[in-house]
């Protein structure tokens, strides 16, 4: 895609969030897409109409840092972010759309299979 | 002072979807404010991991309201990825659904609002006005919602020169008749007493929170993302409409003006329309990733699409408006009487089945 | 306010008293689909294309199973079919409680010929 920025680490990471913000830049969105091995997390910023992709791979034990201080809108993205992708970030709770009982399940994951109840129709 | 904990709960007679808001007043103030979504979860986004033609009709039925715009952001985003650009007739036909499913939002939206302050009169006169939109919705595609019309590459029905007539000629009778409402509800001393300083929004705090659409706009940030010139607004002369203020009121007024510039935007459109062809129909793999942004009624929609080389997708990603525009609510609520949340909480323009998925 | 008010004593209401008054629906509005048997080839295009999964075709049975309850009336099987056997009609369609589906025999080629001839 368009102006992709590859980061390594959560130090460039929060460095090239930092510049982005202070150039007027607001959060867009925050995607999640599972590798296999490994998980990668899409900060996307928009400033003046044009849209920048911070990428970031991380591993999937290891707990995540979270922007809201850089981005004050930041929260409810990365509880959704947590609780679909079992990724504990720093700081927040992780629950949004899923009740207690589905809490962990992780739907997004591609190891997990969604059953097709029979008995429909 | 004691706290006494209120909930504004899931059934309420102003929402139209369901959210818990749970609030803390003292002596009717409000102190403190917290909320819970996720009555509506479909699981949506795994359920779009499937071929991507069938995921068009799928994608339609995620909002009721603002169903063509998601399909339109869809096809895109699968647009960009394959590498083609529809034909120009089929963007004007976009162009011209979009801003009827604006014009159809917006007289939905003023309707609850007018019902929320009292004012049931209004409500009345507005959905029977708003019933020649669905009329004309119904003779272009053949359902009053989910329409069915896009497909990759353009749109399935054409407009007919005797249905480019119908659609003029409903136009005008939507325009004057709703000169008459807009004059009768913008003079009104009980609306105006209602709303006028109630859940103000500041401008850096618009700016703070990342608020998107007429609520930004009502704010005094000039933010409107059809100004990126996506379909056919390249062709198309407008400028988005900015008012200062940011209470409750410039939230009213700004949707009445919107109305209006839509009703224009419709007429431009069907005055430079040419003739030619609308779609073709073809196979392709989808491999790669793209980004498609688009401006429904209510703020800003974000499509990421990733394809794996087969026609199966790999990773669908939706974000939309009023998942960012909620974030508002405890800077809005505090410090209001108890009786002037519902207006303000009606006033972001909440659609929680867009932001359950 | 006050004219409108006062005009409106005098108007009818605008609301059509649905089932005893029936609007008329646009020629081609999204009612239901209509098999034509004598065209059909059992090529299982539309089977692949239907979005909504209510079709399923059984070669060995000669038989054409339709999911009435689940069909969106989208007009996918209509643009896929290449003997135009399925066709959008404007009729809609009635609410019932039976959600079985209904199966359609296709008359094998030998009958079609033998029918010709």
């Amino acid at each position: 895609m368009k102006n992709d920025i590859l980061v390594t680490d959560t130090q460039g990471l929060i460095s090239r969030l930092r510049e982005l913000a202070s150039k007027g830049g607001r959060l867009s969105a925050i995607t999640g897409v599972d590798l296999g091995e490994r998980l990668e997390v899409i900060y996307s910023v928009d400033v003046a109409y044009t849209l920048h992709n911070v990428r970031i791979e991380i591993e999937p034990g290891v707990e995540h840092i979270s922007v809201n201080d850089i981005f004050n809108n930041a929260w409810m993205p990365e509880n959704e972010l947590s609780e679909m992708f079992n990724v504990k970030i720093h700081g927040i709770k992780g629950q949004l759309l899923l009740t207690d009982e589905d809490m962990g399940k992780a739907p997004l994951l591609k190891s997990t299979r969604i059953e097709v109840l029979k008995g429909g129709f | 002072m004691t706290v006494t904990t209120v909930p504004f709960g899931p059934q309420h007679p102003i929402l139209p979807e369901p959210v818990h808001v749970k609030l803390e007043l003292e002596e009717e103030k409000v102190v403190g404010v917290s909320f819970e979504v996720g009555y509506a979860h479909r699981g949506m986004e795994k359920a779009l991991e499937t071929d991507y033609m069938k995921g068009i009709y799928l994608s339609e039925r995620i909002c009721g309201i603002c169903s063509n715009i998601h399909t339109t952001t869809y096809v895109n985003a699968i647009e960009k990825i394959i590498g083609i650009e529809a034909h120009k007739r089929a963007k004007y036909i976009r162009t011209i659904m979009a801003e009827l499913e604006r014009l159809h939002s917006h007289l939905l939206w003023l309707g609850h609002a007018g019902e929320a302050v009292g004012f049931e009169n209004l409500f009345m006169r507005l959905w029977d006005v708003r019933e020649i939109v669905m009329d004309t919705l119904e003779f272009i595609s053949g359902n009053r919602v989910q329409y069915a019309m896009n497909t990759i590459g353009g749109v399935r029905r054409d407009i007919t020169p005797k249905k480019e007539k119908m659609v003029e000629d409903h136009m005008d009778k939507l325009e004057e008749k709703m000169i008459e409402i807009k004059r009768d509800m913008l003079t009104d001393y009980l609306l105006k007493k209602r709303t006028a300083g109630v859940g103000v929004l500041k401008k850096e705090d618009a700016e703070r929170l990342g608020t998107v659409g007429p609520n930004a706009r009502a704010s005094g940030v000039p933010w409107d993302l059809r100004m990126t010139r996506y379909e056919a607004y390249e062709y198309i002369n407008f400028h988005p409409i900015v008012l200062e203020g940011g209470d409750n009121l410039s939230r009213v007024v700004i949707r009445v003006e919107e109305s209006f510039q839509a009703i224009d935007i419709i007429r431009q459109c069907l005055n430079q329309m040419t003739p030619g062809r609308t779609w073709y129909r073809y196979r392709h793999e989808v491999s790669g990733e793209a980004v498609a942004r688009t401006e429904p009624p209510r703020g800003e929609l974000f499509y990421y699409i990733k394809g794996n080389g087969t026609n199966i997708l790999e990773r669908v990603k939706i974000r939309t408006p009023t998942f960012m525009n909620l974030m508002v609510l405890p800077t809005i609520l505090m410090g209001l009487q108890f009786a002037d949340v519902p207006i303000t909480i009606l006033s972001i323009d909440p659609c929680f089945s867009c932001t359950d998925r | 306010m006050l004219k409108y008010t006062i005009k409106n004593i005098f108007k009818k209401p605008s609301t059509v008293k649905y089932p005893y008054e029936k609007r008329d629906t646009p020629d081609d509005f999204r009612g239901q689909i209509v098999i034509d048997v004598d065209k059909c080839t059992l090529c299982h295009f539309c089977e692949m294309q239907c979005a909504a999964n209510a079709i399923e075709i059984d070669k060995e049975n000669n038989a054409i199973k339709y999911k009435i309850m689940k069909c969106i009336a989208c007009g996918e099987c209509v643009d896929e079919c290449p003997t135009e056997a399925m066709k959008i009609v404007p009729q809609p369609r009635k609410s019932g409680y039976d959600k079985s589906w209904k199966i359609i025999k296709v008359p094998r080629l030998e009958e079609k010929l033998e029918r010709k001839v």
